[in-house]
């Protein structure tokens, strides 16, 4: 965690100072996390974090009339699961993000509706808080475990911003978070494993204040 | 009646000990010195005086009840006979015995005397009328009895009116002896006349001796064979009835003590009724006319009597209970009794003509006596083959009043001491005993335990000791009933089974499937053999001390009226076939015969001859009635035997084959007969012999078709029991019991006091109960209870290996689980939950270097125990089954062996987490700063040492003596604690907590290391 807030001061002290744009806003989303197959030999099961809702803030930066860059930080909700037919196990969970996106709009700053296209790349803090037991079902696939892990994440998406007066305006987007599996959090069992990308698809709404 | 009481048989040397034993008991009550010899007694509750009749002083003593003093004395003419007081307490009457050889003059006569005034009145009899007994009933008119008739007497006025004879119609007049007599001779002997009134005034009776010395009067009959007479008269009706009596031994003491409403009477030695039939009877009377006395306590139901069974015993007052005569205590006196027995109005006091004068006995105060009594009859200690620590029993001594009362206790029994062995009641007596005393004993040793007390008045009886000691191979779970148990029966209806306690007058009715004793039903006095009705719903008993037959309702466990029989005929035997009913009896007149029971009408008579044979049998005759109840077989002491065929209705064989019979006896087929090893046919001929080699033969039954027979080699050996089949005899199977089966020698005992003992030669030992569960069998300690199927095969142990219990691995430490696997180690699945652990599990016991280990678990494979917390080196392990005993398994126990439980299928090592209290699995791994609870066993020895199979100690907590190391990934982790786990048997327990040093992974070795013995089982670990 702490490396993260590092990075983005640091992120944020080399963006050159122009005519320009600075956002400052906060949003609030919904996370829809794709689940990933954990394979073993007794057969398959999907394991990954349950939707939750998220909430951030960032800091947005427009030196130019198209382009511009956001530093963002989000704290999503996600339980830990694994889930095969109707057998289920799950442990609290969630995870902090950090990162920059390079903002393309689609308008000028002037106008009212500014379609962009938003992609960047970061870091995302899992944290497993939930109990652990003795005995989890499907501990043959997967274990949930209580601790830690950070690991890299890409962020793609886009939206519009809808500028309501001179200075505030507000968000419509959808950026989907792109990371490997968390193996200390999702462990594969024994002889089992977990294969692909963990894709969180987090639709939000947000507001920001534009100081010109 | 004349029997020789088996204690006689060994001398008098024998009773000398026993004075010296009695001895030992303080005396009860107080005796007043007259200074002559008292006739009888008469109490004045009004003056609080009593008044004694001084025979040979020829005064009345006058006796204070309040501080038992002598106040004087009421002059009289000679021979004060007979006393008795009138209902007003106005007058007492004396009847004078005044019979004298010429040419001495004889003056019979009986004194009024008015106790209100300065009066007397004499009124004479003629010489040949000589009052031997007076009596007042409800009625101001006293009964005088003379030699020639009776008279009603009116004090007041001092006439007397002859009441009987009109004619003189019975056989002989009544007599006494003629003075003067020989040195010495007293006066009951001389009287040789009594009487006794009923509580309620409405009866009286008396006994009086017949006269022997020729015909007189217009009797008519056989007259020789009179001795005696009792006499009932009813004081409303004036009606008297007559009944001779010849009695073998005469009829002593000369005490007549009548009940309350004058149905019953003990006279002399027998409790008769209106019939002449004797209810009850002392089974050990002297017949001496002038030693001992009774009297009936109506209020408590019971009789107080000393009834001496020889000549030089010291005294004893027994208490009897009053239906049956089952002794209920004993109390040692002063000075033996002399004759009639009174009580306080109250029943509190009890006075009676003794040696010196008169006996003084408050029975009230009994409470406040010192005596001593046991909580138990019988201590039994269970031995097992493999387990020979010592083992404790109890038994409570109280003083029933509640006082404290100093005892000693007294055994020659080897490797038992007593602690303590004096004291003070109430004690809890804690009886030690060293079971190696007896390593090379096995089945039951008896013994007793004497109780002491030279302050107690009660003399209390001993306490019998029993130690079985039993292999695991030998049958049979031992209920203790204390008592002499002479017969038992098998209910074919209910799932019952009933025992006869001879001592206490009992059948003891036990339930078949619980063996919990369910009722007890009281029997007539020396019961000896049961029968059962043809539908099974009445229960039949013959008793040899009463002149009937008991009957009890098996549905409602209730006594029915009872079968009387003949004078002088006890029913020891009963037999019930389709047709008739029939009972051998010994006969007063030793004319022993087989009487036909009348049962509709409860009375017995005997039929002249048997069939074609005179019926004329052994006194030691037993009956059985056949399986089908076509037939009743007769076998006799004497070899004789006899066959009744109830289709025929009479005896039709007769045989003597053999010198002398005795044994076993059954029924067994259609018909044939058992006795000892002999099998008879239906005709009662010889037919087949079993093999006797193995001892005596106790008892027979038939299970499934099979004949089952128990043997006994010793009382005090293992006994034996063989299935055969029927008719070839050819054995099934067999196999050894814990303790002999009983047999008619071992039955016997010295016997007590006036407790009865009659032991048949013929046993019937051992029931089939209908439940088709146990065959039980009267054995040394009561019951031995052996399951239906107790020659099913079963293998020896084979033992295969020892291992400890956590892991299966084959090191173990002292105090350490074990598991020991093989096959036919038991032949049942059993787990023990109490601690101690036992050491017999499932009738398995195992035994290491010949220590009994204690045991948790016992199945076919397995059996689960805990070696001895003080054993290391080589060692020797055998099992111990019902199938017989294993091959000796060598192996070595270590200083420590560390193991660490695995549990589940997934053999899960026995790790707990403190944070979360659970498993340490893939799911929930040790994490840093995580404290772990690591359960296991095999650390070896403690302190403080906790002996095996104990449960250890919460405080204080016993710590391993060898501490042992632990790491995790090869990170030392602190230990905390190694020890036992609280309240746990074998149980170690190390409490260690985990460093940050550790290494993170899904398989992180975790090692145990102790004294050069180790162990690891692997855990995940994640970090943080």
């Amino acid at each position: 965690m702490r490396s993260l807030v590092l990075a983005s001061l640091t992120a944020a002290v080399f963006i050159p100072a122009t005519a320009q744009e600075w956002e400052l806003g906060g949003v609030g989303s919904y996370g829809f996390s794709r689940g990933l197959a954990a394979y073993a030999p007794v057969g398959t099961a999907t394991t990954g974090f349950a939707s939750g809702y998220a909430w951030g803030v960032l800091a947005g930066h427009n030196p130019h009339r198209l382009v511009g860059g956001e530093i963002r930080y989000a704290f999503r909700r996600g339980d830990l699961r694994v889930e095969r037919g109707g057998q289920k196990a799950t442990m609290r969970g969630h995870a902090h993000l950090v990162h920059y996106d390079v903002v393309v709009h689609a308008a000028d700053r002037g106008a009212w509706v500014r379609p962009f296209f938003a992609v960047g790349g970061g870091a995302r803090a899992f944290r497993g808080t939930g109990l652990e037991r003795a005995v989890q079902p499907l501990s043959q696939f997967v274990l949930l475990t209580r601790t830690h892990q950070t690991l890299p994440v890409l962020s793609v998406g886009g939206g519009v911003k809808i500028r309501v007066s001179r200075w505030l305006s507000f968000r419509l987007e959808a950026r989907d978070y792109v990371s490997p599996a968390p193996d200390k959090l999702l462990t594969p069992a024994p002889g089992a494993e977990i294969r692909g990308w963990l894709h969180d698809v987090v639709p939000a709404f947000g507001l920001t204040v534009t100081l010109r | 009646m004349m029997r020789i009481p088996v204690g006689r048989i060994l001398g008098s040397g024998t009773w000398g000990l026993l004075w010296v034993h009695l001895a030992i008991a303080a005396p009860f009550g107080t005796v007043v010195t007259v200074g002559g010899h008292v006739s009888d007694v008469a109490l004045d509750e009004r003056r609080g005086l009593l008044y004694a009749a001084n025979f040979t002083a020829n005064r009345i003593e006058v006796i204070s009840t309040r501080d038992y003093t002598r106040r004087g004395t009421i002059a009289l003419s000679p021979q004060p006979a007979a006393l008795a007081l009138s209902p007003d307490a106005r007058f007492l009457v004396v009847a004078h015995f005044s019979k004298w050889a010429p040419p001495a003059s004889s003056y019979p006569a009986v004194t009024v005397v008015d106790l209100e005034g300065p009066g007397r009145r004499v009124l004479a009899f003629p010489p040949a009328e000589v009052p031997l007994a007076v009596a007042f009933g409800a009625s101001p008119q006293a009964l005088v009895a003379t030699t020639r008739a009776f008279y009603l007497l009116e004090p007041f006025e001092g006439t007397i009116t002859k009441i009987y004879p009109q004619s003189w119609d019975i056989e002989r007049p009544l007599d006494g002896r003629t003075l003067p007599v020989p040195i010495p001779t007293f006066p009951a002997q001389i009287v040789q006349a009594a009487a006794g009134v009923s509580g309620d005034g409405r009866f009286i009776w008396m006994l009086a001796k017949a006269d022997s010395s020729g015909d007189s009067g217009s009797g008519a009959g056989s007259s020789s064979s009179v001795r005696d007479y009792l006499l009932r008269y009813e004081v409303s009706t004036q009606q008297l009835l007559f009944l001779g009596v010849t009695a073998h031994p005469p009829l002593g003491p000369r005490v007549v003590s009548v009940n309350r409403d004058g149905s019953l009477a003990l006279i002399g030695w027998g409790i008769f009724n209106s019939r002449g039939v004797v209810r009850a009877q002392f089974p050990y009377p002297l017949g001496d006319l002038h030693r001992g006395g009774h009297g009936w306590e109506e209020r408590r139901g019971l009789i107080y009597a000393h009834l001496p069974a020889a000549a030089d015993e010291p005294p004893v007052l027994t208490v009897f209970e009053a239906d049956n005569l089952t002794v209920r205590e004993r109390l040692q006196l002063r000075e033996g009794l002399s004759g009639r027995v009174v009580f306080s109005s109250d029943g509190s006091t009890l006075y009676a003509a003794s040696d010196s004068g008169v006996t003084i006995l408050p029975l009230g105060s009994l409470s406040q006596a010192h005596r001593v009594v046991a909580n138990r009859e019988d201590v039994l200690f269970r031995v097992r083959g493999c387990d020979w620590r010592p083992m404790v029993e109890e038994l409570e001594l109280v003083n029933p009043g509640g006082g404290a009362t100093p005892f000693r206790l007294r055994t020659t029994a080897p490797g038992v001491r007593l602690e303590p062995s004096m004291g003070l009641t109430p004690a809890r007596v804690r009886i030690h005993l060293d079971p190696m005393a007896y390593q090379n004993r096995r089945g039951t040793i008896t013994a007793d335990i004497e109780i002491l007390s030279e302050q107690a008045v009660n003399i209390p009886p001993k306490v019998r000791l029993l130690v079985n000691v039993r292999d695991a191979d030998q049958r049979g779970e031992i209920v203790s009933v204390p008592g002499k148990l002479v017969d038992i029966l098998a209910d074919p209806v209910r799932d019952r089974f009933y025992v006869l306690r001879q001592d206490q007058n009992q059948v003891l009715v036990f339930d078949g499937s619980t063996l919990e004793p369910i009722a007890r039903l009281r029997t007539g006095n020396t019961p000896v053999q049961m029968a059962f009705s043809l539908d099974h719903r009445l229960l039949l008993v013959g008793n040899d001390n009463s002149q009937l037959v008991s009957v009890f309702d098996l549905d409602r466990l209730e006594a029915r009226e009872p079968v009387e029989f003949p004078s002088g005929h006890y029913p020891r035997s009963v037999a019930v076939s389709r047709w008739a009913i029939w009972a051998a009896v010994r006969s007063m007149d030793l004319r022993h015969a087989i009487d036909r029971i009348h049962f509709d009408l409860r009375h017995a008579s005997t039929p002249p001859s048997l069939g074609i044979y005179q019926n004329d049998i052994d006194d030691e005759t037993i009956l059985l009635p056949s399986v089908d109840r076509g037939f009743v077989f007769a076998a006799m002491r004497d070899g004789r035997v006899l066959l009744y065929d109830a289709h025929a209705d009479t005896f039709v064989v007769a045989r003597k084959d053999f010198e002398s019979l005795s044994g076993a006896v059954a029924a067994v087929g259609e018909p044939a007969f058992l006795v000892e090893n002999r099998m008879l046919n239906g005709s009662l001929v010889p037919e087949a012999t079993l093999d006797s080699t193995g001892g005596s033969s106790s008892g027979f039954a038939i299970a499934d078709g099979w004949l089952v027979r128990t043997i006994s080699a010793g009382a005090d050996q293992p006994g034996l029991i063989q299935r055969l089949h029927p008719r070839t005899f050819e054995l099934r199977g067999a196999v050894s019991l814990a303790e002999a089966p009983l047999v008619a020698s071992a039955m016997a005992s010295p016997p007590v006091g006036q407790t009865g003992q009659t032991i048949l030669p013929f046993t019937r030992t051992l029931a089939a109960l209908s439940n088709r569960r146990y065959l039980v069998s009267l054995s040394r300690s009561g019951l031995l209870v052996v399951p239906w199927d107790f020659d099913a095969p079963s293998a020896a142990p084979v033992v295969s290996a020892v291992v400890n219990a956590a892991d299966h691995s084959p090191g173990v430490a002292p105090g350490g689980l074990i598991s020991i696997q093989g096959r036919a180690l038991a032949s049942t699945t059993a787990a023990s939950r109490q601690t101690p652990l036992p050491t017999v599990l499932g009738g398995v016991c195992v035994a290491v270097n010949d220590r009994a280990l204690p045991l948790l678990l016992v199945s076919e494979d397995l059996i689960q125990a805990q070696l001895p917390d003080n054993l290391t080196g080589p060692a020797r392990l055998v099992v111990r089954a019902p199938g017989g005993n294993s091959a000796p398994l060598d192996f070595q126990i270590l200083p420590a062996a560390p193991a660490i439980f695995r549990l589940g299928e997934d053999s899960t090592p026995a790790i707990v987490r403190a944070r979360n209290n659970q498993l340490v699995t893939l799911t929930n791994p040790v994490h840093p700063k995580d404290v772990l609870t690591i359960y296991a066993t095999g650390l070896g020895a403690v302190t403080p040492p906790v002996s095996a199979g104990e449960a250890a100690p919460i405080q204080p907590l016993s710590s391993v003596v060898l501490p042992p190391s632990v790491t995790l990934g090869g990170a030392p982790l602190p230990v905390h604690f190694a020890g036992l786990a609280p309240g746990q048997v074998g149980l170690y327990q190390i409490n260690v907590s985990v460093t940050d040093q550790i290494p993170e992974g899904m398989s992180v070795p975790l090692r145990i290391e102790q004294a050069g013995a180790s162990t690891t089982v692997n855990v995940r670990v994640v970090k943080p």
